[in-house]
Formats: structure tokens, sequence, C-alpha cells
């Protein structure tokens, strides 16, 4: 019979003891370190987070990494903690839904009087799908395609991503790294992509509205470079994204919940047999 | 039953996990007892949603309903809202995050030639799904501000 993972009986104690001693271990030093802030000039800054070094950290000390050099990790950090941080990945994430989710509610007045406009613009997630779903697959993603561009890839795909696939999977592995990529080099992103949209015949109001579509980080850069290009409309802007930004964070979830990734996955059947890719039979989804 | 209690201890772990991180991302001035029950209704929320989606056979994640749940508690309509609030507003997103991709960075330990594979695919993608998502939502904004004539 395949052992119980979540079990801690059967002497399995000491496997939760040492992969909790780890994360605690790298909570207190990715935290103790603190976010950084790059600042590169006129151009932006990179936002480096203690998740980052935490990540960074957790991964160097796993068998095929540092595991290699120093044998005596292997002793600390083997196969079956691996095994078991998988699944506590999935039950942390929990805890994200619920902070994502009170962040919402107390919102929920605003959202009602924002308008259909939106509402609706909450469907551009579907923008990445049309262009960079197949640019990902012609890069050989497979799989791995689907999680990385069913969004923009914030905390709430993470979340669904993480427990329908699990967060070591390919397409958990897409989702991962599109968060990561957005959550070091968004802020820069997104503030030149407000500046540079200024030029297009696009009204500023519906830039406005775009910029909120990512973090609060990155709906921040995006409308203030929108707002420093477009003068004599700052107020209206920056509403404009703060609103959209909330409504995301409201609809988001369920977006990619009920609409993106079902679309996605359909989209993937549909490029890799345009591009004659074989496809990877489609992983079981965990639960 | 067995699986709840063994649920229950993982979600312990896990707050207690966050909770030294949230820690140390105050420097120390985290006020203690407030934390103490914010983090356990973190975790009550979060194991009701486990249970929910155990009882309803909807291919909907606990995630979701855990944000959910956290959403209608915290609406101004909910008679515990400001409580709830203000229990659990000291818990930031940093300190859960970092055990989540603390755990995450663990768990694809043995991923990491896959991962490589991916490096700078990944962030090419990445800056294509912004600005798809940017511009494919800026022009339904474009076109729906225009039919209401409000631009």
């Amino acid at each position: 019979m395949e052992e119980n993972v979540l079990s801690m009986k059967n002497g399995r104690a000491e496997i939760f003891i040492k992969l909790f001693s780890m994360l605690i271990v790298i909570g207190i030093i990715a935290e103790g370190i603190g976010a950084k802030i790059i600042l590169l000039g006129s151009v932006g800054k990179v936002v480096l987070l203690p998740m980052l070094f935490a990540m960074i950290i957790a991964g160097a000390i796993t068998p095929h990494a540092l595991g290699q050099i120093i044998p005596a990790l292997k002793n600390i950090c083997d196969d079956r903690e691996i095994e078991l941080a998988e699944q506590i990945v999935m039950y942390s994430l929990l805890f994200l839904g619920v902070k994502l989710g009170a962040s919402a509610g107390p919102n929920v007045g605003k959202v009602a009087e924002a308008g259909p406009a939106l509402l609706l613009q909450e469907f551009g997630n579907l923008g990445t799908m049309l262009i960079g779903l197949p640019i990902a697959i012609a890069l050989g993603m497979k799989r791995g395609a689907v999680g990385a561009t069913v969004s923009i890839c914030r905390e709430p795909t993470l979340g669904l991503i993480g427990e329908k696939y699990g967060i070591n999977s390919p397409e958990g592995l897409g989702v991962m790294g599109t968060y990561m990529t957005g959550t070091v080099f968004g802020t820069i992103f997104f503030g030149l992509l407000g500046s540079l949209a200024a030029n297009t015949s696009i009204h500023p109001y519906a830039l406005a509205m775009a910029s909120g579509m990512g973090s609060g980080s990155m709906m921040t850069a995006a409308s203030q470079s929108l707002a420093a290009s477009v003068p004599g409309m700052q107020d209206e802007i920056l509403a404009y994204a703060a609103t959209s930004n909330i409504m995301t964070s409201i609809t988001g979830l369920y977006m990619v919940l009920f609409v993106s990734l079902p679309l996605a996955n359909k989209l993937y059947a549909f490029y890799t047999k345009i591009f004659g890719i074989k496809e990877d039979s489609k992983k079981e989804e965990v639960k | 039953m067995v699986k709840s209690m063994d649920e229950i201890k993982i979600f312990v772990l896990c707050g207690i996990t966050a909770f030294i991180a949230q820690f140390v991302n105050s420097r120390g001035s985290m006020d203690l007892g407030k934390g103490f029950i914010g983090i356990l209704l973190i975790i009550i929320v979060s194991f009701i949603a486990m249970k929910i989606k155990a009882r309803i056979p909807l291919k909907i994640p606990a995630f979701a309903w855990a944000s959910l749940l956290a959403f209608i508690i915290t609406t101004p309509i909910s008679p515990i809202q400001g409580f709830f609030i203000d229990m659990t507003k000291g818990f930031g997103y940093s300190a859960v995050s970092t055990v989540i991709l603390g755990a995450a960075g663990i768990s694809v330990g043995n991923k990491l030639n896959d991962i490589k594979k991916l490096s700078w695919k990944i962030v090419l993608i990445s800056l294509v799904v912004f600005t798809g998502t940017f511009f494919g939502s800026a022009l339904i904004a474009q076109a729906v501000l225009k039919a209401q004539g409000i631009i």
C-alpha cells in the first residue's frame, strides 16, 4: 500500500519535523533579508521580495542542487520531504486564498458602481492566450504553456493551478515562471507599458483600466507612468486603475476558474494539432 | 476523520511557520495576541474550505472556496466583518507567500532540470502575457466606453 503522505504515523513525524524546521529557517532568513528594491534611474525599479529569496534558498538545499555538493544536506532534505512539501504548498495556498478574499470583500460596493466597462475588460486576460499560448507552445513548453499563459498569473492563478495540477507539474512550473517574472520585473515592465501605450490611439481611460489587471504594484507603476504621459487626467486615470485593480481582485479568481482555464485547455489541444506537436498525455488532475 | 486530524495538524504547522515569518517581517512589532487569533481564523476558514470541497461534488478547488468564504465574511453586510479584518490584517501577504514559496522551492527540487530548460523562455513568454493582457483589456474597455458614449 502506498504511504499516506499526510500522515505522521509510522515514523513519518521525522519528515514533518525536518521539513517544517527547514521552512521556518527559510522564512526567518527570507523575511530577515526583507524586500529589496533596486532603482534603475528613470527606467523604473526591480523588486525582490522575501518570497523570492525563500524560493531560491529552498531550491538550493534540495538533493539535486547543493545536496549533490554537500551530501549531508540529503539527511535533512530528501525525496520524502520533497513529496510532503508539494502537499504543504497546497495547504498553505489556502491561507493566501483567505487573504485574497478578505482584501476583496470590503470593496464589493465600489465594484458594483464601477459599471460594465470595468467588468467586461476583465476578459482582457484572454488576450494572453491568443498570442501567448501559441508562442509558448512553439517554444516547446508543452503543458507548461497552459500554466504560463492562462492569465496574467498573479496569486489566484497560482493557487488554482497549484491545487489542480500540483505546483511541480508542468502546468505548475509554467504558472510559477510567469508569477515570478511578474513579481521581479512586473513593476518595471508595467511602467514601460503604461508610458508606451500612451502613444497609441486607445483612450487613456481604457488604458487606465488595463493598468489594473495585474498586482497592486503593477497597477501603480502602469497608471503612474500613464498619468505622467497624459497631462491633465491624473485623477481619473489613477481612480480607474485602482477600481479596475479591485475588480480584478474580486473577479480574477473566478475568471480563471470558469473561463480562462477551460479555454486554455481547449486552445492547447487546438494549437498542438496545428503545430503537429505530439501532445503530452494530459496529466491527471490531482484531485 | 483521520484525514481531518492530519489536515488540522498540517494547517497548524503551516500557521506556526507563517506566524514566525510574520514576526520577523514586522521586525518584532507585531501584535502577538491579534496575530494568534488572526492565524487561527485563517486556519479555520481554510479548513472549512477543504471540507466544502470534499462534500460538494463540483470541480471547484478548495483555494476558490477559501477565497469566497473570506470574501463573504468581509463584505459590509457580514456581522463579523470588522472583527475578522482587524484580526487578520496584521498578517501580510509576504509571510504567507514566504511559506508557500519556500515549500514550492523544495517541492520543485527534483525538477531543476525542467526549470533550467524553461528559464529564458518563461521570461519572454511572461512579457508576451503581460502585454497581451494589458492591450486585450484596454481594447475591450475602449469598445465598451465608446458604446456607452463616455469617450
